[in-house]
């Protein structure tokens, strides 16, 4: 059975395979578990997307989130904090020890948050959990734009610009 | 009729180590000040206070057990 086994792609009626569906396939899924540091419609789909894959999640959530559907959707759920996201979703040692208790492989980070916090990244690796993104090094030198020479593509042209608009 | 409540997200101990009595049980008087029990987050032990006073009525988390945030832990006459 594999994985990229997929239904309704092109051509296939709606009604034969109404949903785009993948075999669930634990055996070769890289987690078993995995922790969404996110809310609303970005963990939803981070949700989605382990649920495709056979993977369990587990969602943590403030005060003010405890009847969303990605509460309700995955297959654990965790309240981290108050309201304010300075207390819940950016407190990177509430997160943690929601990460610990849920005894999860992964945090996913969705985008915003703490997507692009380095210092989360190392934090990560130190607990021996893997963070879905790129390595804290990586994430540094896209940061500084203005670093030309880190051999990052994106960050060059991006400081390249730059010194176009200054000229 | 009083609740305290979790700050914080960690495994629930009732005692200071595995063989200490229970900082609490139920009937006992507690001030503000009063460690109420300590829960474990990061490897970091903290003494919750009970932040309250009455009498310890009920014991609403198990020892050992994680708890959440906003989590009610004791009830407090």
């Amino acid at each position: 059975m594999s994985i990229a086994k997929v239904r309704g792609r092109a051509g296939a009626s709606p009604a034969e395979a109404p949903l785009r569906q993948v075999d669930a396939c634990p055996t070769i899924a890289m987690f078993q578990k995995v922790l969404i540091a996110n809310r609303g419609e970005i963990a939803l789909r981070v949700i989605r997307a382990c649920k495709e894959l056979g993977v369990r999640t587990l969602a943590v959530y403030s005060e003010a989130d405890v009847d969303s559907l990605h509460v309700q959707l995955a297959d654990e759920a965790i309240c981290i904090g108050a309201a304010p996201s300075l207390e819940s979703y950016l407190k990177i040692d509430r997160i943690m020890s929601a990460a610990e208790i849920g005894d999860v492989d992964a945090i996913h980070p969705g985008y915003g948050f703490l997507a692009e916090n380095p210092h989360f990244v190392e934090v990560c690796e130190s607990c021996n959990i893997k963070f879905i993104g790129p390595s804290s090094r990586a994430m540094q030198s896209m940061g500084d734009k203005n670093a030309a020479p880190c051999g990052c593509a994106q960050s060059r042209r991006a400081g390249n610009a730059r010194q176009r608009w200054n000229r | 009729m009083k609740e305290i409540v979790s700050p914080m997200v960690g495994t629930f101990y009732r005692a200071a180590s595995p063989d200490a009595p229970a900082f609490v049980e139920v009937g006992k008087p507690v001030t503000e000040d009063t460690v109420v029990c300590i829960i474990e987050a990061m490897k970091v032990m903290n003494e919750i206070k009970a932040e309250t006073s009455g009498v310890i009525a009920e014991v609403l988390a198990d020892n050992g057990k994680p708890v959440q945030f906003g989590q009610a832990l004791f009830r407090v006459r």
